[in-house]
């Protein structure tokens, strides 16, 4: 336990994670406690469903608790964790075969009655509608971005790409998004 | 500009702070491109809406799921283990200590019976209002030496949320939590142990994960209180600070640990206390199973202030204005400083008027520009800015030809601002212009009025 002079104990994320790499299970305690609910949450958005969005968190954390002892002393562990986390999502779509593109826009035959009950949903069920339009690849970028609230380094961190390629990733995830959300809005008022 | 070039800035609008030149582009293209006015107005309300989505609140089975997992998995190396035997126990015995502190603040004194006097009360676990005073005591075991009171628990601090999930069952469970054999379970603590389960504990607590914070609680002190009532204790303390200044080790094998606490309020007062609290090996696992904290400065709760910030008055502000080319329309913003000793919001939409060196308004058709789709009341400072775009465009004056440029307007232009609540308008103090004479838009269409397209107030510089 680390104390200044004074004997104050400190308490921050860094010094948790030192002793989390270095075993300290009551550290990985801290840090799991401060990192549940934002990946429950992030989980649940991309799978919009509480039981699966916390049987993804809970392998998420012990893949992280099985794993931690092995990382290097600059682990950034938000950007960590919320890697583990988006890879474990994309393991459950595809282990569903759920990961497919939809198109959407005029004409399509996606179009359909689901879309119809857009006079009943409310604005979350509508965003909700739109992240589920574009695909976990897209939505995964935009919940980190606009949900979770992490940098653009810490996504390209996240994803292990180049920051620029995440800005590229976040920029067609956003006109994806626009493109959904216009029709879903529109379908909505229209209904 | 093509549309995706213009939908691409459009969108790094949402990570930095666009220059005048950009958004002036995004401003001038989306006014002429119904599609992109689309893009930027589906992008907007969209993205706002997944930043608004409703939080869930992960069942408290989770944690136990996870613990009971690694400790049948094993994860750590040898050497980890061993090192780690101790803080292993930490883990449980941070629960204990959570449930510890909420002890104390279930039972209390009405505030204000002493100034001066720590306060001691006996009672179970759990938290009352802030109008008490927090502590209790729960005469388990006996003091290892008269100044060690160790037959008290104190909970300090509040939260709003109370989880409804049940009570959880913890105890022997969180014994063997991340131990990774039964050989590694530990049979002794040591201080370092003591120390981690404390702070766990106000973590968990701070982190408002009230079932993490029970579990900490030894068996004699949960069965003072249900789960329920210790989470439904923490409704007015925003954030607990501990320090702690000595461990050590009294006859029983127990430590006692040592802190001082400030305990920040909801209403923004701080409330310090000090104790002991006393950690122990239960069930194979570290365990707050006592503790002594003392209120050590019963105050009258501060009134939250609920004064609402007022509108801004034109008397309390002054504004500077610049402006460039911009396609061929000039951009710009005008800036407001609260020049008054307090807060106060802008809301809605300013009229402007473009003023020639003589004070005189040059005929101009403001119309109303929206960047950030909302009509959010913007908050000013004292000495802190607001500001307002706009987009001057098609400036024709008699003789002027389609697609060419007026002479420069000699001696300069001044902008005139009205609040949307007033009829005083604020000028700006000197004119703008190179050589003392403005640039001017370029003409469009000589039959059609020059406009002077102005957004809404926003944060400056901007967020």
């Amino acid at each position: 336990m680390e104390r200044a002079q004074w004997g104050a104990v400190v308490m921050d994320e860094r010094g948790l994670l030192d002793r989390a790499q270095a075993g300290n299970s009551a550290a990985f305690t801290a840090l799991f406690d401060q990192y549940q609910r934002p990946i429950v949450n992030y989980l649940y958005r991309m799978v919009r469903d509480r039981e699966v969005a916390e049987d993804l968190a809970q392998d998420t954390f012990l893949k992280a608790y099985r794993a931690i002892e092995r990382t290097d002393g600059e682990l950034n562990f938000r950007a960590w964790i919320y890697r583990i986390a988006t890879n474990t999502a994309m393991s459950y779509f595809r282990r569903k075969r759920l990961v497919q593109w939809i198109p959407f826009g005029p004409g399509t035959p996606d179009r359909g009655k689901d879309l119809r009950l857009a006079d009943r949903i409310g604005e979350s069920e509508l965003i909700e509608q739109a992240l589920a339009k574009i695909g976990p690849s897209h939505s995964s970028v935009l919940l980190l971005r606009h949900h979770q609230g992490l940098s653009i380094n810490e996504i390209a961190d996240t994803l292990q790409i180049k920051s620029n390629a995440a800005k590229v990733r976040l920029f067609r995830a956003r006109k994806a998004f626009a493109q959904a959300y216009e029709v879903l809005a529109a379908e909505q008022e229209h209904a | 500009m093509d549309c995706d070039h213009v939908r691409q800035l459009i969108s790094e609008g949402f990570d930095r702070q666009l220059t005048v030149n950009e958004r002036a582009l995004i401003a001038e293209h989306t006014r002429g491109c119904a599609s992109c006015a689309r893009f930027q107005h589906a992008l907007r309300s969209g993205l706002d809406g997944i930043h608004r989505l409703p939080e869930i609140v992960p069942s408290a089975s989770l944690w136990e799921r996870v613990h009971t997992e690694t400790s049948s998995s094993p994860a750590m190396t040898p050497a980890g283990v061993m090192r780690q035997a101790a803080g292993m126990i930490g883990a449980a015995a941070v629960v204990a200590l959570v449930a510890a502190i909420t002890i104390f603040l279930l039972n209390s004194h009405s505030p204000g019976s002493s100034n001066k006097q720590p306060q001691i009360a006996s009672g179970t676990l759990g938290r009352s209002t802030a109008s008490q005073t927090v502590v209790s005591v729960f005469n388990k075991q006996p003091s290892a030496t008269p100044d060690e009171t160790v037959a008290s628990i104190s909970a300090i601090g509040t939260s709003t949320v109370a989880p409804s999930t049940p009570q959880p069952s913890i105890s022997v469970a969180s014994a063997t939590q991340f131990a990774p054999d039964a050989a590694a379970s530990p049979t002794t603590i040591d201080e370092q142990t003591a120390e981690q389960t404390v702070v766990a504990y106000f973590h968990a607590i701070n982190l408002q994960n009230y079932a993490s914070a029970y579990d900490y609680l030894g068996t004699s002190l949960q069965q003072n209180q249900t789960f329920n009532q210790f989470a439904s204790g923490y409704t007015q303390t925003k954030h607990d600070t501990v320090t702690i200044t000595t461990t050590k080790e009294n006859h029983l094998g127990q430590f006692v640990v040592t802190i001082y606490l400030d305990a920040e309020q909801n209403d923004g007062s701080v409330r310090h206390y000090h104790g002991n609290y006393v950690v122990a090996l239960e069930h194979g696992a570290a365990k707050i199973v006592d503790a002594s904290v003392v209120w050590d400065n019963p105050v009258t709760p501060t009134p939250a202030a609920t004064t609402p910030v007022a509108a801004c008055r034109s008397t309390d502000l002054s504004i500077t204005a610049g402006y460039q080319g911009a396609t061929g329309s000039m951009a710009g913003s005008i800036v407001l400083t609260n020049t008054g000793t307090k807060p106060c919001t802008l809301q809605g939409t300013a009229a402007v008027k473009i003023l020639d060196s003589t004070g005189v308004p040059l005929q101009l058709e403001q119309t109303t520009m929206s960047l950030n789709g909302t009509d959010q009341p913007v908050t000013v400072a004292p000495q802190g800015q607001a500001s307002v775009f706009f987009m001057w465009s098609n400036w024709c004056p008699v003789g002027t030809n389609a697609g060419s440029s007026a002479r420069p307007i000699t001696g300069g232009v001044s902008f005139q601002v009205t609040l949307p609540s007033e009829d005083r308008a604020l000028v700006t103090r000197s004119t703008i212009g190179t050589g003392h004479n403005s640039i001017v838009p370029s003409c469009e269409d000589p039959s059609q009025p020059s406009t002077l397209s102005v957004a809404g107030f926003e944060a400056y510089p901007m967020p």
